[in-house]
């Protein structure tokens, strides 16, 4: 992917929709609010290879899990996708500021991190700032790490966290 | 205050010369007779005493090229060497002869004995990125090679002897 500015989402809870950075609104199927965050459910309308994500916002931990419903044919060997973003909200609406780097979790298995290279050229140009690059940083760090710990259990790390996703 | 780096710093040890040539300020470098070296399995290993120091009596270093690491162990004057924290830094290295050509990429590791090994230096990193200091492709290598380490010392238990061996290293706290 080319060098972009940070990708900034709406979800609007009241209104039932989630605005994605290109600017398109979609219907969401479901929100759910929890104190550690907002569960959402929607499909994926004329995407080539997804049909439907379900993802959870979760503004303290600075991350955004989401796991994919793939089209047959385009399946992906991955339990979770985790983007580390700020997290923000005020009143029914939430946004995130995806931070460019990517974790992908293989439960029991191993964790791939994606997009470090996107992070640095995004600093390098400018187009994230020296004190939201030390937050991704840091936060990818701390959640790669808890993961490992975890045996690379998503579910497992989380719950130190006293946080526990359902996903219907 | 936000952290200001200014210049990528570069470090040359010469086992002809048996010295190491340390950045310090602009135009001005440090040169140190190293009292011990050797060339194993693809990583230098250096000792460089201090008698002027008071609290530190020696200090270790690992050049590993293959790794792009360099293991530094401050040993201290007083106390159990054993419990020295070991300073993992993500670097490029060029080996030219008698040269190993060490630059610092100003990311790392710190792992200290019975405690998670934690990532250190992400201020002073980004501001070195987002300042121009450190190229786009050098930040990519810095950060790559320091998740990596991260996963292998959770996968060693944050044991540094068990992830050293694992690379095929000695013992960086028994020898």
């Amino acid at each position: 992917m080319g060098l972009h500015p940070p990708k900034i989402e709406t979800f609007d809870v009241a209104a039932g929709t989630n605005t994605d950075p290109k600017g398109f609104v979609r219907a969401v199927d479901d929100y759910h609010e929890e104190p550690f965050g907002l569960y959402l459910s929607r499909a994926m309308i004329e995407h080539p290879t997804l049909t439907h994500l379900r993802s959870w916002l979760l503004p303290g931990l600075g991350i955004r899990v989401t796991d994919f419903t793939w089209k047959p044919g385009h399946e992906r060997l991955q339990d979770h996708y985790i983007d580390i973003a700020d997290v923000t909200r005020d009143g029914t609406t939430w946004w995130t500021e995806d931070h460019y780097v990517d974790l992908v979790v293989h439960t029991g298995e191993r964790t791939e991190v994606l997009d470090l290279d996107e992070l640095a050229e995004a600093v390098a140009a400018g187009l994230l700032d020296v004190e939201r690059a030390e937050r991704a940083l840091t936060t990818s760090h701390r959640t790669l790490g808890g993961l490992a710990a975890a045996g690379h259990d998503l579910d497992r790390w989380l719950a130190g966290h006293d946080v526990t996703l359902t996903w219907t | 205050m936000s952290p200001v780096v200014s210049r990528q710093l570069v470090e040359v040890v010469d086992t002809h010369a048996a010295t190491r040539t340390l950045p310090l300020a602009p135009e001005q470098v440090l040169e140190q007779a190293l009292d011990r070296w050797h060339v194993a399995d693809g990583a230098l290993r250096t000792t460089v005493l201090s008698p002027d120091d008071p609290f530190v009596l020696a200090e270790t270093c690992w050049y590993v090229a293959d790794h792009g690491l360099r293991l530094r162990r401050r040993l201290p004057r007083e106390g159990d060497p054993a419990v020295a924290t070991t300073e993992i830094g993500a670097v490029r290295i060029v080996v030219d002869g008698p040269q190993w050509r060490c630059t610092d990429l100003l990311l790392g590791l710190e792992v200290s004995p019975g405690r998670p090994a934690r990532v250190v230096h992400d201020a002073d990193f980004a501001a070195a990125v987002g300042g121009g200091v450190l190229s786009a492709a050098d930040a990519d290598e810095a950060m790559s090679t320091v998740h990596r380490v991260l996963g292998e010392l959770v996968d060693a238990r944050h044991d540094l002897d068990t992830w050293t061996t694992s690379l095929g290293l000695g013992s960086p706290t028994r020898s």
